[in-house]
């Protein structure tokens, strides 16, 4: 699943996933009806619009075996939103449970599906990691900094409040730009402490926040999803 | 006066105003260092704290399911040890009894511990009004209350101030300077407030628990200010909100474990104080006279709707000092009485959705509030109900009616587009036509419309050239 | 009585509405969920205690107990003491042993009301016993009855505690099973006291700043003396 943040602004996660997945022996293959979770909609209280959304998406994997995403908020959004979005409406209700059974986020999938914390990956960086905020309502918690940990050559630094929200949060990011300004402007900082080149992140809103905000500061360091790193060689 | 409402403030002002306040930022920064990383710390030491908090909430979970059960229990159990009982409708009705509590008993000198719910029906105005001088002896409360101010924190109500602010305004209050060390300020605190103690004859407290088995009451402080508040005064009167009620005994201890814990670390309180009726026969201090106020203030309304879930609050504070947006602005922007995650779900609730527009949005929904809450409300969801309640009262975040129906459209716009793969393209295609003149090595400066205040501060990915679509198809399918 | 009815009712319809939506789960029952019972009660007492910043002595010897008590009273130079009867203190005759140091030894059976209450706020050091202690936490649990005042761990700056390590309770949970026993163990509940403390250290505020200063309200000092076997 390669939903729309992806899809349109960063399609080198997207083909990334899709190298590494291969590379480890999964079939991949990508469902070209999918466009978008519903999440902005379902997070903005427009429970109609979200569950048109879910309908579509749960028809669109109604035939994959097993869906992955290298997108914590996508994952989050089916596997904990899906099932209440139809509470009340029994046939649904179960397909979403169905779907959200399957879904994985990436990390989660490569640890423990795959049971591979070494994805045999190479990437010679001084590289941090920022734990994205709705991996922490799926207790993904240790997973990508596992993956990250048995790159060979990266050394990886911590960071300073790595699992506090870097301020995207989707529309908030557009409501109050003050508020998440100074969240983000706090983040960048942190990173830049670090004196890492990379910062590694699971989830496109936080790429786009952390990377803009590095940049608008004029920093030199680099965002990147942590499905790039896994797949370099 | 309205329920959780001190006025109906600008939000965006406020917020602005504290963003722009060194001394503000200096000490919400320490909340981090200080109160949420006890918050993990307590959990971390607690072996089985995921499982024991989720059984607190499940104890709450069957409590309100009953609460008309156990309210009725708990009267009988206070009247068997001869306290009073007095309901409260509204906020006026508790005023109302508790200024006639204190006529009656002709008390004049009120000291109160620390209560959210007497902030919450502005009580210390009726009782001065009343003729009844009230001082407030928590010392962070206190002083709050000589600075005029209102508490910034559940728990911490003078966090927004310096040790400098502090010494201003003790010193004023005492007419002789003191140092501004936090040592000597809080034992010239101890010595102001303890002649306080000594005059008064009317304690004011509220109830962290009450125990419908029992009858007992619970009040935890740090200060000890809530046992002399029950340990002085010849009358004391205890507030509470009808949710603060829990079945056993045997059912306490299951929150006592997590409250310290969620709220600074500790592994109790320094008093956890239950309190079974007024003095007995024979005993040498306590209150001849126990009353306790049961306030409903639009409880019960809540209590029927899918923000049931809020009423299983007990008021930790861990919410506020794990947000990151709390941390950045502060209690005051809030507007409420109460501030923070768990302060945008109530003050809406009770006081008006349409009129606090801000607060159910002014979160990133990162859920570090559920993951530091001891009873793991669900916060999230519930500010996401808002925002669904504020669609249906025909009303956007902010900007009134008019915004609101523009982004109803525009989200319902966006998800037909979103149900149709080849318009979804189409406006991909479009979107990256018309970013293109901004549109710097991958980057966008500046964007039109709402965009635009994104990029006052960070620049904005520009779409790729080619979509992972489009890539699928060319390379990888 | 109608204010009541009237909020009663209400809660009762709304409760209804409110279960239609969500399903009432039955009242849990803990098992040992957070059950923090350790091996060695007496050690996690001092330690916890110890954290929360008391302080715990430990002796089998009566004599150093009482020794303890008087070397607490000389480093404040106490001149009034506010005496608790009974029990531990019965039991070392602090009274007695105590008399000759030259203080002004209030017991509580000695006095009325009304200079009860100023010698209790004139106290230097208040001597009590205690109902329990909780390991877990390092609590010490006040009960109050004709004797054993509320006054008496509260109002003086200095709060020292006696007890014996028999009397220390594993876990919190413990203590409330006391007052709530599990059905099936068919112990009758204890009725509560009108006042139960649990005490935790010295009273503490963090009002200033989040700095931790210690005697706000309540004492500033507690020292729990346990006479012990070991
Ligand atoms: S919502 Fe949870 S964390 Fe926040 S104050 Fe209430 S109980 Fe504490």
């Amino acid at each position: 699943m390669i939903t729309c943040l992806g899809d349109a602004l960063f399609p080198d996660v997207g083909v990334a996933t899709v190298k590494l997945l291969r590379r480890l022996g999964v079939g991949v293959d990508f469902p070209e009806s999918q466009t978008c979770c519903g999440q902005p909609h379902f997070n903005s209280g427009f429970h109609h619009d979200a569950r048109a959304l879910a309908k579509h998406t749960i028809h669109a994997f109604a035939k994959s075996p097993l869906v992955v995403t290298p997108s914590g908020s996508c994952a989050a959004m089916v596997k904990l939103e899906y099932p209440e979005l139809f509470h009340h409406d029994p046939v649904w209700h179960g397909r979403a449970e169905d779907l959200a059974r399957r879904t994985h986020e990436l990390s989660d999938f490569l640890v423990n599906v795959l049971g591979k914390v070494d994805v045999g990956a190479r990437y010679p960086a001084r590289a941090t990691y920022h734990m994205a905020c709705h991996l922490r309502g799926l207790g993904i918690t240790t997973e990508p900094l596992r993956l990250l940990e048995n790159v060979a050559g990266l050394e990886l630094v911590p960071l300073e409040r790595h699992d506090e929200c870097c301020g995207f949060g989707g529309s908030f990011a557009v409501r109050y730009p003050a508020i998440s300004g100074a969240m983000v402007n706090d983040k960048a900082g942190f990173v830049e402490k670090t004196g890492a080149e990379v910062v590694v992140a699971t989830d496109a809103g936080c790429l786009m926040n952390i990377g803009g905000c590095l940049r608008r500061r004029g920093g030199k360091v680099r965002i990147m999803h942590l499905a790039e790193v896994l797949a370099q060689q | 006066m309205n329920y959780a409402q001190h006025e109906h403030h600008d939000f965006l002002g406020a917020s602005n105003q504290a963003l722009a306040d060194p001394p503000l930022q200096a000490a919400l920064t320490r909340l981090t260092d200080t109160l949420m990383a006890g918050n993990r710390k307590g959990y971390a030491a607690l072996a089985d704290s995921s499982a024991l908090r989720d059984h607190a909430k499940r104890i709450k979970e069957h409590t309100l399911a009953h609460l008309d059960r156990y309210l009725e229990q708990l009267e009988a159990s206070v009247q068997k040890l001869g306290g009073r009982v007095h309901w409260a409708a509204t906020a006026d009705d508790a005023r109302r009894i508790i200024v006639t509590i204190a006529q009656q008993a002709g008390c004049q000198n009120a000291v109160k511990s620390k209560s959210m719910t007497s902030e919450e029906i502005h009580l210390n105005g009726a009782l001065e009004k009343a003729g009844v001088r009230v001082t407030e002896t928590d010392f962070g409360e206190f002083i709050i209350q000589l600075a005029g101010e209102r508490p910034s924190h559940l728990v911490a109500p003078a966090v927004h101030h310096t040790r400098e602010s502090v010494a201003r305004v003790l010193s004023q209050h005492l007419g002789q300077p003191l140092p501004d060390d936090p040592k000597s300020l809080a034992l010239a605190g101890r010595r102001v407030l303890r002649e306080e103690f000594r005059r008064a004859d009317l304690g004011i407290s509220g109830v962290n628990f009450a125990v419908a088995e029992t009858g007992s009451i619970v009040l935890i402080t740090n200060e000890g200010n809530g046992r002399l508040t029950t340990t002085c005064p010849r009358v004391h009167v205890a507030l509470m909100g009808i949710e603060k009620v829990i079945p056993r005994m045997r059912d306490l201890p299951v929150f006592l474990k997590l409250l310290a814990r969620g709220a600074t670390g500790q592994t109790l309180s320094v008093y956890t104080t239950m309190i079974t009726g007024p003095k007995r026969p024979g005993e040498q201090d306590g209150p001849d006279e126990f009353h306790l106020v049961i306030l409903d203030n639009g409880r019960s309304r809540v209590l029927a709707t899918p923000f049931r879930e809020s009423l299983q609050c007990i008021r930790c504070g861990a919410c506020l000092n794990a947000c990151p947006v709390y941390r950045r602005i502060g209690g005051h922007a809030y507007g409420g009485v109460y501030s923070g995650p768990i302060g945008s779900i109530l003050t809406p609730l009770y006081d008006s959705v349409t009129l606090n527009p801000h607060l159910p949005h002014a979160s990133s929904l990162c859920g570090a509030c559920q993951a530091a809450c001891p009873v793991k409300i669900n916060i999230p969801h519930m500010l996401i109900g808002l925002r669904a309640l504020q669609h249906q009262h025909g009303q956007g975040g902010h900007g009134g009616r008019h915004r609101g129906r523009w982004e109803s459209w525009a989200y319902r716009l966006w998800s037909v587009v979103l149900r149709r793969p080849w318009l979804y393209r189409l406006a991909l295609r479009g979107a990256r036509l018309a970013l293109r003149r901004w549109d710097q090595d991958g980057w966008l400066t500046r964007l039109p419309g709402p965009g635009a205040s994104w990029t006052a501060l960070r620049d904005f990915p520009a779409p790729a050239a080619l979509s992972f679509r489009q890539r699928w198809k060319k390379d990888l399918e | 009585m109608q204010t009541r009815d009237t909020i009663l009712h209400q809660v009762r319809l709304a409760v209804t509405e409110g279960n239609r939506l969500q399903p009432a789960p039955p009242l849990p029952e803990r098992g040992r969920i957070g059950y923090q019972g350790a091996a060695d009660a007496v050690e996690r007492f001092c330690s916890e205690l110890t954290a929360a910043g008391g302080h715990p002595f430990v002796t089998p010897d009566r004599d150093a107990a009482v020794q303890r008590i008087r070397d607490i009273m000389q480093r404040h130079q106490a001149r009034k003491i506010a005496l608790g009867c009974g029990g531990v203190i019965e039991d070392l005759d602090v009274a007695n042993r105590l008399r000759g140091d030259g203080v002004d030894m209030t017991p509580m059976d000695a006095l009325a009301a009304p200079r009860f209450r100023e010698a209790m706020f004139a106290a230097d050091i208040g001597i009590s016993n205690v109902a329990y202690l909780i390991a877990e936490t390092g609590s010490v649990v006040m009960a109050t009855a004709p004797n054993e005042p509320r006054s008496l761990s509260l109002l003086p700056p200095v709060h020292i505690a006696l007890a014996h390590v028999e009397q220390i309770l594993p876990d919190l949970f413990d203590l409330f099973d006391l007052y709530s026993p599990v059905a099936d163990l068919a112990k009758p509940a204890a009725p509560p006291p009108s006042c139960l403390t649990l005490i935790t250290g010295p009273s503490k505020t963090g009002d200033i700043e989040l700095k931790l200063v210690t005697g706000v309200h309540g004492p500033g000092e507690l020292h729990v003396i346990l006479i012990g076997s070991q």
